[in-house]
């Protein structure tokens, strides 16, 4: 029990701010910490069926909590909001590029953004992303490349389509 | 510039690592740990397949790209090594790489044309481990799939761990034949592989972008591919960028190109004239040597063309070289395998001895046929 709290704390402390961060990429701070907080009951109780290298098993289980736990509703204006914050937060530390692909970030689909969120912003290999998004790594290895031809697209010459994807287009464009 | 490079650069700053306060770090750690005890182990299902998976789809590079660290590094090629290890070779090398590739290119191009409503290719991939009770384990992945022009249909079954020799066999035998075999995975620690076969998983993408030719590619593109040798390499090349395509690990020019068309003469429906000048180009690469004749996992003989490269190493561990090769069979003009040999042990090898055909990738089908089952 004394190991099982060891490993536990080693973990949580290790993992606690990425699960955190992928959480609020996906639904916004409002409901960050109570899925964060449920994620990590849940992997105490799954303990000793949590890989070595935990990250992505708790993005999985985060995900799940995040679709069963949270009304869809809540999840969608909780990351309009936050993606409002990616491309206003603080105007003088905004270099021009760095908008650019937030903006192009904000304008992706959901799922686009969370592969290009979980490889390039979480570190995670595509067969540890392909599994916390539960497809094949074949599949999301097509997945991925799209997603990054659509951000280079949108980084280059947003469509008007795009532009208006979200209700805060006009606070992007 | 890389839109990779720009997005990790913009990641927002409350998203990036700093440390949890310590009042949510203290009542999430309570509230987690007040559940009760955690429940007893079960037999995990995740494995660490790094097996060059669905054959014919644009996944065919897979393998290569996670297990290739800085494949042909560098935008020189690697030089081959002296003492190349092949085991399973069954004759000394007669003809040159170059002279074998031409034979299969000649061979290849008088195959007739076939059709069909989808293509279809079936393949076995194969990657060692070493268990923790000192024995070699193989874990094995059947995938098939069917694709038109459309999308892609696939089937993908883990096969259950099993013991790789005999000699392996009268060990896992001596150990008691557990249904769980518990492997070390260099990084990521141990886990437990199960030894019964999975059920088949199915998978279906829809979209037009369905093979990997260095970029995503379509139906139509393949038929669009150029005819001769020439033609097709610039068509490659066009995207080579000295790094390979999903990541910005540098990648020889010679590397890219036998990385791409590996997957172009193993798994994709093209017309005889491209696949044989798919083999041409191949020919004419100095880096691709020959591995002679082998005789592949599935017992069919056939000869390797090859070309060396780094293996990808964990930190703090020293590098080892790898060979990945293709084994065709010069008189049809077919590809049976593709492979990965170690040649100095090192990273993810490090275990193995030079010589072992550390994963493997056969073709067992890649034909067109009318119905998905």
């Amino acid at each position: 029990m004394t190991h099982d709290r060891e490993r536990f704390t080693t973990m949580y402390d290790e993992c606690r701010q990425r699960v955190w961060a992928y959480v609020v990429s996906r639904a916004g701070r409002q409901v960050a910490d109570e899925v964060v907080s449920e994620t990590f009951a849940i992997a105490w109780r799954k303990l000793h069926d949590v890989p070595q290298h935990a990250l992505p098993y708790l993005l999985g289980i985060a995900r799940n909590v995040l679709r069963e736990n949270i009304r869809e509703e809540a999840r969608r204006e909780g990351l309009a909001g936050e993606l409002r914050d990616w491309v206003a937060g603080d105007v003088a530390e905004q270099v021009a590029e760095r908008l650019g692909v937030l903006k192009a970030m904000a304008r992706l689909t959901q799922d686009e953004r969370e592969l290009l969120i979980l490889v390039v912003w979480q570190g995670l290999s595509p067969r540890a992303a392909a599994r916390v998004v539960g497809c094949s790594v074949p599949t999301f290895r097509v997945r991925l490349h799209r997603a990054r031809k659509r951000l280079q697209q949108e980084m280059d010459q947003p469509t008007a389509a795009t532009m208006s994807r979200f209700d805060l287009s006009r606070e992007l464009s | 510039m890389n839109p990779i490079d720009d997005l990790r650069a913009a990641r927002p700053a409350h998203l990036g690592d700093s440390p949890v306060d310590e009042h949510t770090r203290r009542a999430e750690l309570a509230h987690a740990m007040s559940q009760g005890a955690p429940a007893s182990r079960r037999l995990k299902i995740s494995r660490p397949v790094w097996g060059l998976s669905l054959a014919g789809t644009a996944a065919a590079v897979t393998a290569v790209a996670v297990l290739g660290g800085g494949l042909g590094g560098g935008t020189a090629p690697r030089a081959p090594s002296v003492a190349v290890a092949t085991s399973p070779v069954t004759a000394t090398t007669k003809l040159s790489a170059q002279e074998v590739l031409l034979v299969a290119a000649s061979n290849a191009e008088k195959q007739p044309a076939t059709s069909g409503v989808y293509w279809h290719t079936e393949s076995v991939s194969r990657t060692l481990m070493k268990a923790v009770a000192g024995y070699t384990v193989a874990d094995e992945t059947r995938s098939r799939s069917w694709v038109t022009a459309n999308g892609v249909w696939g089937s993908t079954q883990q096969l259950g761990v099993r013991p790789a020799t005999d000699a392996d066999r009268q060990a896992y035998e001596a150990a008691g034949s557990p249904k769980g075999i518990e492997v070390e995975v260099p990084g990521k620690g141990k886990i437990t592989l199960s030894t019964q076969d999975r059920k088949p998983y199915a998978s279906h993408l829809a979209g037009k972008e369905i093979f990997w030719l260095g970029r995503n590619v379509t139906m139509a593109d393949l038929k669009g591919l150029p005819e001769d040798e020439a033609g097709l390499k610039k068509w490659l090349l066009k995207h080579y960028a000295g790094h390979d395509t999903e990541s910005d690990r540098p990648m020889g020019e010679d590397a890219w190109l036998f990385q791409t068309t590996s997957g172009l003469i193993t798994d994709m429906p093209v017309s005889a004239k491209v696949r044989a000048a798919a083999f041409r180009m191949l020919a004419a690469l100095p880096s691709v040597t020959t591995a002679g004749e082998v005789v592949d996992g599935q017992g069919r003989s056939g000869t390797a063309v090859a070309i060396e490269s780094d293996s990808q190493a964990l930190k703090g561990d020293a590098k080892g070289v790898l060979q990945t090769r293709l084994i065709i069979d010069e008189t049809s003009g077919a590809a049976l395998a593709r492979e990965n040999v170690v040649v100095t042990p090192g990273g993810f090898q490090k275990e193995f001895e030079a010589g072992t055909v550390w994963n493997s990738s056969w073709i067992v089908k890649a034909e067109w046929t009318d119905s998905r089952d």
